[in-house]
């Protein structure tokens, strides 16, 4: 599990360079999540294009990394098919702000989400 | 290794006007070796030509049932064996999945409902979607205890 992250437009964007978040991966998510984010307080923006599987375990990391966020959203680019379906499937997908691409969520300048009309 | 190699052990049977094909994997409950076994699962996606959708279906299916025997059924027993016979056709995919590990509480496999998300965030669940997922994406399942063995089988629809 492989994270790294940049700051554009004020947004902190976290790529996962990983093909799967799964049981063998979702506790090394949760522990770079909290260090990546630790110093920093605007927006946090996941880009999950490269993740083409994403189990129950790491869904589970995936509220972890919204809990550490306290009361801040965390907003997700990019699902590939099969991870939004586990969203979808465990309605996470209403917990979460998801976004179609990164630059999607980049020019919703409130960080609001595709629903948001 | 080239996409198009078909699975190890895979065998193809023409059943009436659609392909089946036949998959035997053995894998030890250990999370890396769940990961693994999903590339030799993905060849034999292809070998039987699945649609999308019952790709994933199969592949979250799986992943939650193999999860869930490393997590509880081998809880103090790692890297305990698993066997897998998967049947893969583009009517859906049917699996039996061996174990030797603990005996499933009440014989019965768990069906949730689905954990309340409409709450504090700080209350969110972080698990308890794995039975659920399996549940929702499967017909027929059933459960047995043979001998110091768990058998698991079910059929992975899809979509619609």
């Amino acid at each position: 599990m492989q994270l790294s992250s940049k700051v554009v437009k004020d947004v902190l964007v976290i790529k996962v360079d990983s093909k799967r978040i799964d049981a063998a991966g979702a506790i090394h998510l949760k522990d770079q999540f909290r260090d990546l984010t630790m110093d920093f307080e605007g927006r946090v923006l996941m880009d999950l294009q490269n993740v083409e599987f994403m189990d129950s375990s790491g869904l589970g990391a995936m509220v972890s990394a919204l809990k550490i966020l306290d009361n801040r959203k965390l907003e997700l680019a990019d699902l590939q098919p099969a991870v939004a379906k586990v969203f979808a499937l465990t309605r996470m997908d209403k917990v979460f702000v998801l976004f179609d691409t990164v630059e999607d969520a980049l020019e919703d300048t409130k960080g609001q989400g595709a629903d948001a009309a | 290794m080239p996409r198009d190699v078909p699975a190890r052990q895979a065998t193809n049977i023409k059943a009436a006007d659609s392909t089946v094909s036949n998959v035997e994997i053995q894998i030890r409950a250990l999370p890396e070796e769940v990961r693994n076994c999903f590339e030799q699962i993905h060849r034999a996606f292809e070998t039987a030509e699945l649609p999308s959708d019952l790709r994933i279906n199969t592949e979250v299916v799986l992943a939650e049932v193999l999860n869930n025997i490393a997590e509880h059924s081998y809880c103090d027993r790692p890297a305990g064996q698993i066997a897998m016979n998967l049947e893969l056709s583009g009517d859906g995919v049917k699996f039996l999945i061996v174990d030797d590990g603990n005996v499933m509480p009440n014989l019965t496999p768990p069906d949730p409902e689905l954990p309340k998300i409409d709450v504090e965030v700080s209350d969110l669940p972080e698990g308890g979607f794995g039975w659920y997922l399996i549940r929702t994406l499967t017909t027929d399942l059933e459960y047995a205890r043979v001998g110091s063995h768990n058998h698991l089988r079910a059929r992975i629809l899809a979509d619609g």
